[in-house]
Formats: structure tokens, sequence, C-alpha cells
């Protein structure tokens, strides 16, 4: 499981970086958003991928039967934030749409000054 | 009482926060709580300092969880220092935003100013990697919305930049923290200290490494990564530039020198010349850069390029004398940058302009504001017998001790930034300070309110005056810095891993 998943990270980073290389300001914020689901799914990862095991450490049981569970509180962690500050990027868009009508972030620089 | 003093510079300023944003709007109490609160936490991060100087490093496992399982919180002599310089600057800065900012704005500036304050506070004080992402974030969000405040055309695209330059940074930190783990299976400090010696470096480990000084990089803004620094830092309101001027790219600096000397201090072979020339770049180009620029404020935020390159330089040579003398740099040029952004601040409320060619005659009009000006001024661009003197003394001589070819070259490079800073100084003050006053007459501002404004910029321009005179004192504090950041082992006992077996 560990190489699809790999490849996944690539694609959503890879995608991410992609669109955050684009003018339009949604689909940075698309692009953004992709790139912190590359980040979480390799924290993911590197927990192991182990099914059916339960994370509780007994005398009888073997370290390597379960995931690692510390990684998905991490993961959930993360989150959280990146949810703040999507919520937040996605205000200032479309604060920034209200005042140019557009989405383009180069309109946003004819707000200067 | 340990864990009262570790906890106290996070707890407080949070529950000042929480209780502003109960209070909403109620300007008298808010600047009241906001002023009490920083001074609560200067008292008590003084008082950490100087225990910590005399007993040695404190740790306090919060919710008595044990280390490495759950989290530390530490105060080696770096991080109290850290915390005890942030915190005047977080008084004079609260102080001057209650007298510079219009009302409108004061209401909302406060509350984010003591989150941002607790998530500072909590970076430098967290012994634990992923909390320190956490705090990381604490800091950030605080610091996207006091960018955002007011939501003027000009701060619409710098806080949208601000935000996606930093979301990537935050990535790329996080990929950093989760792969450090998978590969050593443990997030606290102290304890990826003892398993990074024991694992030898190797694996994965530079490679990670490289992503968290990228990372760490964009936030401190260091040349190559200095780039989204100038156009967010011109549009924050005056007052607030104050505190992210003097502390915030400085958390990131902060971490560098943390992660670099206690987690993974094996690669200096590796990360000299990369540290090194991300130094001398930064130095030059930051200082070259304010040379182009015209507004009194763009000129000092590009100054922090320069200088946070002068901290780097430190640590990049690493030995002691130059581990010593970046931190000494560190510390004394927070108040300096502080009084500096104060002074433009105040200047930008009494002139209502920004550009330093649209000024004039100020010197003539605020006689003590430009002896004020020119104190910290001096003071950057190292000219005896201000701090900023001693720092660079200590720097270039560390240098110089190395002697290698890297060792002389970043004398050179810190050498010409420094004649570059001095000769932006004299920009400003030969077009702001010097003159005919331009523009639209001065409002008349009574010798009461002037004595208000200038009150704390005397606060803290008095710091690099007593260091003048005072430097040996914290050479001492600083030197004791370099050999715990060198010599991991103290950290690693106070923290008191129950490792099992």
């Amino acid at each position: 499981m560990e190489i699809p998943l790999s490849i996944a990270v690539g694609a959503l980073a890879g995608g991410g970086l992609f669109l955050l290389l684009q003018r339009s300001v949604i689909k940075m914020v698309i692009g953004l958003l992709l790139l912190s689901h590359a980040a979480n799914l390799t924290i993911f990862i590197v927990g192991r991928l182990r099914k059916g095991g339960t994370p509780i450490v007994q005398e009888d049981i073997s370290l390597q039967t379960f995931a690692d569970p510390l990684v998905q509180a991490l993961i959930l962690t993360a989150i959280v934030i990146g949810f703040g500050v999507a919520a937040f990027l996605v205000t200032i868009a479309f604060q920034a749409h209200r005042k140019t009508g557009s989405d383009d972030l180069d309109d946003m620089r004819d707000l200067r000054g | 009482m340990t864990d009262f003093l570790l906890v106290a510079p996070v707890l407080l300023p949070l529950a000042g926060a929480i209780l502003l944003v109960i209070a909403w709007g109620r300007l008298p109490v808010a600047r009241a709580v906001s002023v009490t609160v920083a001074a609560a936490v200067a008292v008590v991060a003084f008082y950490t300092l100087f225990t910590v100087q005399a007993d040695g490093i404190l740790a306090s496992t919060l919710g008595n969880w044990p280390a490495p399982f759950g989290i530390v919180l530490v105060a080696d002599l770096f991080s109290a220092s850290m915390v005890s310089a942030t915190a005047l600057v977080a008084i004079v800065a609260l102080a001057l935003i209650g007298l510079v900012q219009e009302p409108a704005q004061q209401k909302r500036v406060y509350p984010f100013m003591l989150f941002l304050l607790a998530g500072v506070n909590g970076a430098f004080m967290t012994g634990d990697l992923f909390n320190l992402f956490v705090f990381f974030e604490v800091t950030l969000l605080a610091s996207y919305a006091l960018m955002a405040i007011g939501a003027q055309k000009l701060q619409m695209e710098a806080a949208f930049k601000y935000v996606v330059i930093n979301v990537v940074a935050s990535s790329l930190f996080l990929v950093g923290v989760g792969l450090l783990y998978g590969e050593l299976g443990t997030l606290n400090m102290a304890h990826l200290s003892v398993r990074v010696a024991e694992a030898g470096g190797g694996g994965v480990i530079t490679p990670v490494a490289a992503l968290l000084l990228v990372a760490f990089g964009i936030k401190a803004a260091v040349v190559p990564l200095h780039f989204w620094l100038p156009g967010a830092y011109v549009a924050i309101p005056s007052g607030v530039a104050i505190f992210f001027g003097a502390v915030l790219t400085k958390v990131g600096v902060y971490s560098i020198i943390r992660v670099f000397t206690l987690v993974l201090g094996h690669d200096q072979d590796f990360f000299q010349p990369v540290l090194l020339s991300m130094a001398g770049l930064s130095m030059v180009l930051g200082a070259l850069g304010a040379v182009a620029q015209r507004g009194f404020r763009s000129i000092l935020t590009w100054d922090i390029i320069s200088q946070v390159g002068f901290i780097l330089m430190g640590l990049g040579l690493f030995t002691v004398a130059s581990v010593s003398a970046g931190v000494f740099f560190m510390l004394q040029y927070m108040p300096v940058k502080a009084a500096l952004f104060s002074v433009a601040a105040v200047v930008e409320r009494l002139r209502g302009a920004r550009g330093i060619y649209r000024l004039g005659g100020l010197a003539a009009a605020y006689p003590f504001l430009a002896v004020l000006f020119l104190i910290p001024a001096l003071s950057l661009s190292g000219a005896p017998p201000f701090s900023g003197f001693w720092a660079k003394l200590a720097l270039l001589q560390s240098g110089l001790q190395v002697g290698s070819i890297g060792g002389y070259a970043i004398v050179a490079a810190a050498l010409c930034a420094s004649f570059i800073t001095l000769f932006v100084m004299f920009k400003i003050w030969q077009w702001a300070f010097w003159g005919e006053a331009k523009g639209a007459p001065a409002a008349h501002v009574s010798p009461m309110a002037q004595g208000r404004l200038l009150m704390p910029i005397a606060a803290v321009a008095a710091v690099t005056v007593i260091l003048a005179f005072a430097a040996g004192g914290l050479h001492d504090i600083t030197t004791t810095v370099a050999q715990q950041l060198l010599d991991p082992s103290d950290y690693v006992e106070a923290v008191n891993l129950a490792l099992p077996r």
C-alpha cells in the first residue's frame, strides 16, 4: 500500500504546485489545499500502514502488528489548522473579488495605492 | 514554581487575549490589559532568565506526562533571553499602538497581538518539534489576521501572498517533522538529539534537515527566501509593524539555531557552507535592497533581511565564540529594530507620509524624536559605542578566528553590509530629518502628547545605550547560551527522559 499512496502524495504535491503557479486566486487556494493534503498523507505513510491490530501495547503483542496511532493524531491537528487557514484565505479571496470583480491576482495588484 | 514560570509566558497572553475577545471593543480595557499582560510576561521572563542563569536549565512536563511521551516546555538560557527580549518589544509595541493607530483599528489589533505574543513565546519555550509547528501556526494565524486588519486595498494583496507563502513553508515543515518522526520515532527535541547522535546522521536525516532549513528560512526571510517580506511588512498597520519587524522573523531564526544545534548538529560540514552563503547573501543583498527604497518602513524592512544574515553568520561558523556573537547580535538588535520601527510609526502618525522624500525638517520640528532615531540607527549600523558595535565586533572577531576562506569571505561581506547600512541610515536622516519641511504643515502636537509618544521609544532606545556599557554582562550570558547550544547534554539532562528500556 505504501507505493500507491506515495504516488498519490507526488500527484497531490505536483498538482498543488501547478495550481499555485496559476494567477487565479481560487486555483491558488485549491493548490494550497492539495499541498497540505500531500503533507498530511506523507505523515500518514510514515506511521506505517498495517491493519487489524489494536494500538495497545501488551506483553505478548509485537509492535509490528499495528500502525503508529500518534501520526494520526498529528494529522488531525494539522488538518484542523489547515482548515482554519483555508477559511481565512477564502475570505480574503472573496473580499478581493468583491472589490475587483475578478479573481486574477494581478487585478489585486491594481488595488494598490 | 518551575511549572508556573514556564507556562506563564504562554498562558498570560492567551488569557489576556480571550479576555479582550469577551470585552470586545472596550478600548480603555484593551489598552490596560494588553500592556499589563506584556509587563507581567516581562517580569516572569526576566525572573526565569536569572533563575536559569543561576540554577541551570528548567524543564516542565505538561500534564505530568513524562518526556518523551508528553510535551515538555524548556527554558534554557537561549529561550529565556529570547522571551525576555520579546516581552520588552511587546510592551513598547502595545503602548504605541494605542497612540499611533486609529481607534477603530485598535480594538481589533489588541486581542490578536496577545495571541501573537502567546504563539511566539510558546515557539521559544517548547521542547517538542511538533509543538513548535503548532505554536508557529498560532503565531501565523494571529499575524494573518493582523495583516488584514483594516482591509485596506494595499493589504489584500499583501495578506494573500503572505498567507500563501507561509502555508507552503508550513507544509514543508510538517513533512520534515513527519519524516523525522518516521525515521527516529520521537518528536521530543532532546530525545531527537540523542537518537540522531546514536544513528550518526545519514539516511533521510540530511534531506529532512534541508527541508526544515527551507521552511524556517522562509519564515526568517533569509536570501534567497526573502522575497515575500518587503511587500508584506509595508502593508501592516504601523504600530503592529514594530512587533513584526523586531520579533517575527526572529522566530524563524531561533528555530534554525535551535534545530541545527540541538537536533541536527551532526551535519555541520554539509550545512556550514550553505548557512554561510545564505548569511553572506542576506547581509549584502538586504542592505543593497534598502538603498533602493523610498519608504521609511520599506528601508527598515529590507534591513531586517540584512540583519538576519548577521545572526545566521554566527550560527554558520559553528564555534562557541561565533554562536555567542550571533545570539548577542540578535538580542541587542530586537530592541534597536523596535525603536526604529517605532520612530517610523510616530513619523507616520505626525506627518501622514511614508516616503522619506516627502518628509523633511523632522529634526527641527521634533528634536527629541531625531535623537531617538539617531541612537538606534547608529547602533544598527555598528557605530561605537552602542551595542550594535560590540555585537559586530564579536562577530567579526569570531569570523577571523575561524580563519578559513569561508570565515574571511563572511567577514568581508559583513563589513560591506555594515557600511551600506550606515549609508542607508544617513539617507533617512538626510531626507526625513534634515532640510525644509515638505507637504502640508505639521499638525501641532502638544509637548505632553509628544512626550507620551516618545516615552516608549526612549525605553527601548535606552536598552542599546545601557548595553553599550554593560556589553560584558550580556556577553557572559550569550557565551553560556552558545555552550548550551553546541553541547546539548545539559539540555537533554534537564528534560530528564524517562526512556523505556
